[in-house]
Parts: structure tokens; sequence; C-alpha cells
């Protein structure tokens, strides 16, 4: 009886999962499958398959001879450095700043400054062009006004900066959002803690650094690792700024792999790229699932 | 208390600065799009001297901004109606029975979540191939769903987690089938879960830009994001206050349903990161 039950629970699971799991898997996950398939051939996305040639792993081998590709996943890797570097300190000071600051307004605070992060990638990176301009642009306006025109400079298309550049538009959208879970996280910093720190002589930063900062440490580590994955998953901003310019100084494998399959017809190679593209976004989310668990376990 | 006056000045200029810097290409833009082309030349920063609506009327007529809103917006219930209702039935699953393949299939599914649309993107074009989804709005739709599924789940099980098992029990005794259960008693208490989800995904699905970019070729069946990509591009190198008036359109949606939901958006926002 009982073990009619439970197949009859079982039955109903699947019922219940399926569905979603058939989607998901078909649109999802057997992309990735294809994707591995192609990467094997020669096809240039408009022949049909069958004067398509195998060529094993020659995509492969060609790829560690492209510069371009080196240089688009160092681009990549650039990327997350400055997003490892930068957000997770500006987001938690913010966040600091918000919830200390005896401010009574802090919601019409939090609502303002998150505007950013709602916004379409499309539409911000489309704003920031005009904030770039060399023509009359935001931000050279703002330092020809403040009389810092040494420091005017054509922000995107300078090579040695563009990719600076596109970082801060990163930053500006994204870091509202990590602000976001900080504050939700400082919620449940206990200020009998802080206060007791107070007492015991523990300044205003040291209070932060022994205490809050301590307590909020998962955060910490799932703010870090959202943006270190964030780094190998940008496209939409460079698409459309730089498209990859000037002479590749922003190239990312989002960008280049676009590139090869649309603009140069080269399906095969593109797709062995979006393999490598795939294998490090799984291989670093892997290890910082690993990381994150076992920093959970000691604390 | 000396000092504690001009920490609080400092912070008051830190934040002030931030909002300003957050809110000012913003306003900038909105400006912008009620001047003529001759005051943008001349006045790029200030207020209008004279307001006009002309842009508006352009983009809207010129760019073919209804077609696209209507794309965008059946895009968006396809998508969201499928999404949210196979979420919720895996949600409830997880929760309902106790089945060790659960966290097994959790697993498969948050892999996923790591993958997000813009390194999918070749290997999604290949599908859409295969299946004939090229170029068509459901078959788009399909796409958004199956990409949004994995935070759904996750985002609903949380929710779907606090209604109490005994009550389900308590059903199944009276003689209520489980998918009775589901819809009569487990979907009504997690409403607050599902308006969280119906949210956060309209706005990923209706921000969304890259696979939208690879999956639909004809002009008339674009999205919103896609289009505006599309006709803000020739605007830009033509007319900036044009340009702006389009990307003010694609804003206000975004900026109302924000202003309307802003708590949930902040909760589901922040849900999957804090929990996970």
């Amino acid at each position: 009886m009982k073990s009619g039950r439970r197949k009859k629970q079982l039955r109903n699971f699947w019922l219940f999962v399926l569905p979603a799991l058939v989607l998901y898997t078909a649109l999802w996950m057997l992309p990735l499958v294809f994707n591995l398939v192609i990467s094997f051939t020669n096809w240039n996305g408009i022949n049909p398959l069958s004067m398509t040639k195998i060529v094993g792993l020659r995509n492969y081998i060609n790829m560690f001879r492209d510069n371009i590709f080196y240089k688009s996943i160092f681009h990549n890797l650039e990327f997350t450095v400055l997003n490892v570097a930068f957000i997770p300190a500006a987001s938690f000071l913010t966040a600091i700043a918000v919830e200390k600051s005896f401010i009574r307004k802090k919601g019409f605070l939090r609502t303002t400054l998150f505007i950013p992060a709602i916004l379409p990638m499309l539409l911000v990176s489309i704003l920031f062009r005009w904030v770039y301009s060399v023509d009359g642009g935001m931000l050279n306006s703002i330092l020809e006004a403040v009389h810092l025109d040494s420091w005017q400079r054509n922000f995107l298309g300078d090579y040695r900066i563009a990719l600076f550049s596109l970082f801060v538009i990163n930053l500006w959208k994204n870091y509202p959002f990590y602000m976001t879970i900080f504050l939700s996280g400082l919620q449940s910093v206990s200020t009998d803690l802080e206060e007791s720190a107070k007492i015991d002589g523990a300044g205003y930063w040291q209070t932060i650094w022994y205490v809050t900062l301590p307590c909020i440490k998962p955060i910490v580590g799932v703010v870090v690792g959202l943006v270190i994955i964030d780094g190998f998953r940008v496209f939409d901003l460079v698409f459309n700024t730089t498209k990859g310019g000037p002479a590749y100084a922003t190239e990312v494998m989002g960008t280049l792999i676009y590139r090869i399959a649309f603009s140069d017809s080269r399906l095969g190679y593109a797709t062995a790229l979006s393999t490598v593209n795939v294998l490090v976004v799984l291989v670093i989310s892997f290890i910082y699932f690993k990381w994150n668990r076992s920093s959970e376990v000691d604390s | 208390m000396k000092t504690k006056l001009w920490k609080k000045i400092i912070i008051y200029i830190i934040l002030g600065i931030l909002v300003i810097t957050a809110l000012y290409p913003l306003i900038w833009m909105f400006l912008s799009s009620f001047k003529s082309d001759g005051e943008f030349l001349i006045n790029r920063f200030g207020w209008p001297r004279q307001f006009t609506f002309q842009n508006y009327i352009n983009a809207w007529n010129r760019a073919n901004f209804p077609r696209f809103f209507l794309n965008s917006g059946l895009a968006a219930v396809i998508a969201l109606t499928i999404m949210i209702g196979l979420a919720c039935m895996v949600a409830f699953a997880f929760t309902r029975y106790d089945f060790a393949v659960s966290n097994k299939l959790m697993m498969y599914f948050i892999v996923g979540q790591m993958l997000s649309a813009q390194v999918m993107l070749i290997a999604v074009y290949l599908v859409a191939i295969a299946f004939h989804m090229v170029d068509s709005i459901p078959g788009l739709a399909l796409f958004y769903a199956a990409s949004g599924l994995p935070f759904t789940i996750f985002l609903l099980n949380g929710f779907f987690r606090t209604v109490p098992r005994e009550l389900y029990e308590a059903a199944e005794i009276d003689g209520y089938h489980d998918f009775k259960i589901f819809t009569s008693i487990a979907i009504p208490l997690v409403k607050p879960g599902l308006a969280t989800a119906l949210i956060i995904q309209f706005m990923y699905v209706w921000n969304e830009f890259p696979l939208s970019l690879i999956v639909i070729s004809s002009p008339d069946k674009n999205t919103l994001p896609v289009g505006i990509y599309r006709v803000v591009n020739d605007m830009y190198y033509s007319s900036h206050t044009l340009a702006c008036a389009g990307l003010a359109l694609t804003a206000i949606p975004v900026i109302v349903i924000y202003a309307l939901f802003q708590k949930q958006f902040m909760e589901g926002m922040t849900a999957g990161a804090v929990k996970g």
C-alpha cells in the first residue's frame, strides 16, 4: 500500500517536472551538443551540411595560432580583473554609506541609485557613446568646464583606454545591483555586535573591517563570484559601442565569436571558440561553487 | 559631536555625487529629446528653450515603434506564461515530494543559469536552424522561456518551500489529486513569489538583446531592443535628438514598471544571489 502511494507520487513528480525539463534540455542544453558537433566541421553557415567536411580538431588547432583569440580572451580576463578590483569595493562602500549615513530617506536613495541596473544594456551603451563622444560629449565637456582640458580623451577611440572606458560603463550599470545585495546583507548584521566593538574602542573603519565584513563574508563571496563570471560573459556592451575596435583593442570572446560566425561565415571556427568560452564559464562557476560550499562549511 | 558633523557632510556629498552620476545621463537624454536639432547644436546641456514633441512623433512613426512594442509584448506574454507555469510545476514537485533526484535536477538547471545568452549565442543559433525557429517570435519566446527557467525555478523553490507539507497531506486525505493540490492550494499561497518572478523575468525578456539579435532576422519581427539598436544606430548619425527620443521611448516602460514594483524588484534580483 505504502509503496503503491510512493510509486504514484514518483509518477506525478515526473509529470510535473518533465515539461520544463524537456524544454530546458532541448533549447538550452542541446545547443551545447550541437555546438560541439559543429566545431569539428568547416561549416560556413550557408551550405547544406551534406557539403560540409569533418575537419577533426583543426578549428581548435587554428584557434591556438590565432592572435585575435588570445587578445580576446585576454580582454575578458582584463575585464574580470577590473570587475573584481572595483565592483565589490565600490558597491560595498556605497552600501555602507547608504545604510550607516544617518539619512532618513534611505528608501529614496536605494531606489534612485538602483536605476542604472534596470535599464537595458543596449540603452546604456548607446547613452555612453554620448558621454564619451569627442564631439561635445558629456565627459569631455565637463573636463573642459573644470579646466582639465589635458584629461580630455577620445575615450572609446583610443586603443590604450578604450577597454577601461567600457569597464566604467559596466561599473556604472552594475554596481547598484551588487550594492543592493550588500544592503540586504547589512540588514542581517546585528547592531549589538557593532556597538560592543565600538565600546571596546574600535574605530569606525576597524568596526567595518573586523565586525561587519566577517559577518557578511558569504555575500562577499557571492558578489566576487558573480563579477568574475560576468567578465567572461560581456557582449552587448562591446557590441553596441566599439564592436571590438579600435584595432581589436576591445575585442572580447563574445564579439569575436559573433563576427567570425556572421561576418566571416566561419560557423565551424566560431563554434570552436564558443565551446572554449562555455568551458571557461563553466569551469569558473564550478570552482566558485566548490569554494563557496567549503567556505560555508568553515564559517 | 563635531567630528560627526563633517563626517555627515562628506557622506552627503559622496551620495549626492553618486545620485547625480546615476541620473544625469538619463536626464540629459530626456532633455535632449525635447530639443530641436538646431537647438541641440548650440545648447547641448541646458534646459530646452522650446519644448518640442516632434522627435517623439518622428521616432514613433519612422522607427516602426508600434510594431516593435507589439513584437516584444507578444514574445513576453508567450515566454512568461510558459516559463512561470513550468517553473511553478517544477518548484511544486521539488517541495511536495522528497525524492533525492530533486537535488540533482536542481544542479542540472543551475548549470544553465551560469550560461547566459551572451555565451550561448552560436549554440542557440544552431538549434534555432535545426528546429526551424529562426525568424519566429514564438520561437524566440521559447528560447526566452528555456533560458529563464533556471532562475525562476530557483526563485520559486524558495517560496514553495514555505508552504507547510501538512497542508498537502491534509488535502490528499480529503481526496484531492496532486494537480488539484497544485492549482488550488499551492499556487494561491505563493502568489507574492509569482509576482516577483513575473516582474523580474518580464524585465529580462523586455530588455533582452543578444538572443533576439541572433534568432530574428526580418526587420518587421524585431523586438524593441534590437529594433532600437538598428534604428537608433541610423538616427545617431543623422539626428541626435531623434535618437534620444527613440531611447526615451524604450526607457519609459522600464522605468514606469520599476517605479510601480520596486519592492518586488529588489527582492527578486537579490533573492537569487543571497540565497544561492
